[in-house]
């Protein structure tokens, strides 16, 4: 059984291996380890070997799929977020009806004054949640590319503009979750395309 | 800019092995077990200092028949260079340069 398992791991290491030689030389030293008992153990070694150099590889030559995860599974939904949100104040600029200021002005004195002044600003956090949005879609297409310098720069108008949407929200007090999405996801995301992306201009 | 980076330990110990024995030839098990390494250690170390040019290598037909041909391997004069370097300087915090 154990020796079964050895070179059916040999087997794979052999042909996992993406370099000329490696895989053929790794073959024949397996019969000598094989009689000195230590089969198992250098087919193991082999094996992970293989597997390594064909992670490390595939890695350095492919978008990545680091980075492809990152833009699925943040940047787009970002986007599509964004857009939505964009889209409904769209909807307000345009008609002057959004749920969401109809259950403001439904309120108090106070509340009423706040959706005044969400309604004043509603054009401009339109327009930079759509830039946002824009941006978002751009920066997602830039790192599944593996395009560095380009990568970094859209992250750094994602960050502008989020900081500049946290300084209206803070200023209208709209929520707290809102302003931590803002703030808190460009940078993060920043931080994230310079680990994945380094700027090869450099 | 070509990159340069300090030899690992295990690299280092690799070295010294190879260079206790500067012109012979080495098969890929004695190797690791001399040098103290796991196989999937040694064979990415030796396709890198293949790579380099600090290593050759040849395929040597089977002592017993039935056997697979055996691959050796022994350090290059550039090979033999830093292996001395690396092995006299192996103390220094700066450490040597790979090529």
């Amino acid at each position: 059984m154990k020796r079964r398992l050895a070179r059916l791991l040999m087997s794979c290491a052999v042909r996992w291996s993406r370099h000329p030689w490696a895989g053929e030389a790794m073959r024949a030293e397996f019969c000598a380890a094989e009689e000195d008992g230590q089969g198992l153990r250098f087919a193991v070694g082999c094996a992970w070997a293989s597997v390594k150099e064909r992670i490390d590889g595939r890695t350095a030559i492919a978008p990545g799929w680091a980075r492809l995860a990152v833009a699925i599974v943040v940047m787009v939904p970002m986007a599509v977020f964004e857009f939505g949100c964009g889209y409904r104040g769209i909807q307000l600029v345009v008609t002057g009806q959004d749920h969401y200021y109809a259950s403001l002005i439904s309120g108090g004195a106070t509340e009423q004054a706040m959706a005044e002044a969400y309604r004043r600003a509603a054009s401009l956090m339109t327009t930079l949640l759509l830039t946002m949005a824009m941006c978002e879609t751009a920066l997602a297409w830039s790192l599944m590319r593996g395009h560095g310098h380009r990568a970094r720069q859209i992250a750094t108008c994602v960050v502008v503009a989020g900081l500049t949407m946290s300084t209206l929200i803070m200023a209208l007090g709209v929520n707290g979750a809102s302003l931590a999405l803002y703030l808190c996801i460009p940078v993060a995301q920043w931080c994230v395309v310079s680990r994945l992306v380094p700027d090869a201009t450099r | 800019m070509k990159r340069h980076r300090a030899p690992s330990p295990q690299m280092e110990t690799l070295l010294a092995v190879l260079a206790s024995a500067p012109r012979e030839w080495f098969y890929g098990y004695p190797l690791m077990k001399a040098a103290g390494l796991q196989s999937g250690t040694l064979y990415p170390l030796l396709v890198r200092l293949e790579a380099k040019g600090l290593v050759e290598s040849e395929w040597r037909e089977p002592e017993q028949p039935g056997k697979p041909p055996r691959h050796a391997y022994r350090l290059t004069s550039a090979g033999v260079a830093l292996a001395r370097t690396v092995v006299e300087r192996g103390s220094d915090p700066d450490g040597v340069r790979v090529p």
